[in-house]
């Protein structure tokens, strides 16, 4: 089955739900990545969680979008030093699972845990596989599916590595993989990095986060159409052809919200997605 | 007379005993305690409580307690983190009143580093002022309760998420919780302003520090609490212009981590440390 192309909600903080559909439903996306942190959602489950998804599900039912979900990524760590904080991340993912059940999402993004040290060290590494253990069981009663997005190549302190990654595939099979352009290319384009990881990864990956990596460092999720590099193009097509399981792809732009014109960048974007991947 | 001290955390793999023996024979008078010092941290309040009264009376410290900054935000738009980070200042609080220890220090907060909140923010720290402003009114409160001061460590001034950086952000709490609270100024934090700014900061601050962390900033690797050398002339001359305008003489304490783990190195760095500021601060 084809995947389906999806309009990241990531950056378009200032805008109500309603409206991030309207834009994803006119400019032709087949679906949404909503970030429970999206102000206009995170408010109202924060107050009250009930509520905040039945405010989700009667404002998705108004369009045909498939929704895919990404877990809370501020001051959470899987792998903090501070059992409390771990306790509290675990708590905030667990109500994040419950979130895609209930809206009958899919898949929960989240992202890799950090460490306070220059590089991860094995608590680390098993803290974070005590609270995916904590959480595995949980997936299954919603039935969602969860997924460890690919950090920044670039950040030291990510303590769930691509090779990380790996390992923990092996421990936990029902562990998935969000590859996210922009991080494992980096500021460097090291595009045989990304492939390298795509290729170690590929029977995991179920979603792709799309972006093009604009290497100044303050704007990592550049638009597709401000590459001008063949190469990225190419990588993205191999990329595409290891990825069997692939449901999503997420088209993660920055700097949205300055953009006067959405919509006819997000068709454009829309476009070239779609040529590259031939969907 | 200023007293010079070290922080616990230069020596994290040897004991809380031997760390303090350590502290004391290369001469120090003062300890910045961390509740995140391995040995500490592994127990709870009570058996916190029950180490200090256990190993502190053999030493002749002047004490201070830092509280746990480890993934912790007083100023989160995760209300549980909030809460959490609260709690373990709470924690602190308790622990130095039932051990007699004077001062705490804590950290301000933060804006969120990641989307979508760090979008919406860009410009705007206003939310997390105010939860920084609540959180250290009721820090400050609690501190009132309990007999302890509370000392604010400023943040690092190159760490533009961080809300108390600078003196305007200070002056910005200070007049929404309508009191002067006390200060610890942190040196390698405030370098990277530059020594004129910093120079500002304290001579506006001067009745508020109460305690100096001591470190080297290296602008070239940007990297906090290395150790001072010929080479930290910018350190030297903030400390020298402390000496001549600050009303009290607030305890100078050495935050040196960037080293490696092997304790002989630790300690000469400390003694070569304390050398090189000899002379600036007249001991």
């Amino acid at each position: 089955m084809e995947p389906y192309i999806c309009l990241g909600s990531g950056y378009l903080p200032e805008l109500k739900l309603e409206h991030i559909c309207s834009i994803a439903s006119d400019t032709g996306f087949k679906g949404v990545e909503l970030w429970v942190e999206l102000p206009d959602i995170w408010e109202k489950l924060c107050k009250n969680f009930n509520q905040g998804v039945r405010y989700v599900k009667e404002t998705l039912e108004n369009f045909d979008l498939i929704v895919t979900i990404h877990g809370a990524a501020n001051d959470v760590n899987l792998s903090s030093y501070n059992p409390k904080v771990r306790k509290i991340t675990i708590e905030e993912l667990k109500e994040n699972i419950k979130f895609c059940g209930q809206i009958r999402a899919e898949i929960l993004t989240i992202h890799s845990s950090t460490t306070f040290k220059d590089a991860p060290t094995e608590w680390d590494i098993e803290y974070f596989s005590e609270g995916i253990r904590a959480l595995l069981p949980f997936c299954e009663d919603y039935d969602v599916k969860l997924s460890i997005e690919t950090p920044k190549i670039e950040d030291i302190q990510a303590v769930v590595t691509p090779e990380i990654i790996d390992q923990c595939m092996k421990m936990h099979e029902k562990v998935w993989v969000t590859y996210d352009t922009s991080h494992v290319i980096g500021h460097q384009h090291n595009y045989r990095e990304g492939l390298k990881i795509a290729e170690k990864l590929k029977e995991k990956i179920l979603e792709i986060h799309l972006a093009w990596n604009n290497s100044k460092g303050q704007n990592t999720h550049a638009p597709l159409q401000t590459c001008k590099d063949s190469l990225f193009f190419d990588m993205l097509k191999t990329v595409y052809s290891y990825c069997n399981k692939l449901k999503f792809i997420v088209l993660e732009i920055d700097n949205m919200n300055e953009q006067k014109d959405k919509v006819s960048i997000l068709e454009h974007e829309l476009k070239i997605a779609r040529e590259l991947f031939s969907l | 007379m200023v007293k010079i001290g070290v922080s616990i955390i230069t020596f994290p793999f040897i004991s809380f005993s031997e760390a303090l023996q350590k502290i004391e024979d290369l001469g120090f008078k003062a300890v910045e305690l961390w509740t995140e010092f391995p040995e500490i941290w592994k127990l709870d309040l009570n058996e916190r409580i029950k180490l200090f009264k256990e190993i502190l009376p053999s030493f002749n410290f002047d004490l201070s307690i830092h509280s746990p900054i480890t993934d912790l935000n007083i100023s989160s738009c995760n209300p549980k983190i909030q809460e959490i980070s609260l709690i373990e200042i709470e924690e602190t609080l308790i622990l130095a009143n039932k051990t007699e220890i004077k001062k705490v220090i804590v950290h301000g907060g933060f804006k969120p580093k990641e989307k979508p909140f760090n979008k919406l923010n860009k410009n705007n720290l206003d939310p997390y002022i105010d939860q920084t402003s609540n959180g250290i009114k009721q820090i400050l409160k609690q501190g009132e309760e309990l007999g302890v001061e509370i000392l604010v460590e400023n943040a690092e001034y190159d760490e533009q998420h961080k809300i108390l950086r600078t003196y305007d952000d200070f002056q910005t709490i200070t007049n929404k919780i309508n009191k002067e609270f006390s200060i610890v100024y942190d040196i390698s934090h405030g370098l990277p302003a530059g020594t004129k700014k910093n120079k500002e900061f304290i001579i506006k601050m001067k009745n508020r520090i109460k305690e100096v962390h001591l470190s080297f900033f290296d602008k070239k690797i940007k990297k906090h609490h290395l150790p001072l050398t010929f080479q930290s002339k910018e350190t030297l001359e903030i400390l020298n212009y402390m000496k001549k305008h600050l009303p009290s003489s607030p305890n100078l304490i050495f935050e040196i981590y960037n080293l490696p783990p092997d304790v002989s190195i630790r300690s000469n760095t400390l003694k070569h440390s304390l050398n090189l500021i000899k002379p600036s601060v007249g001991v």
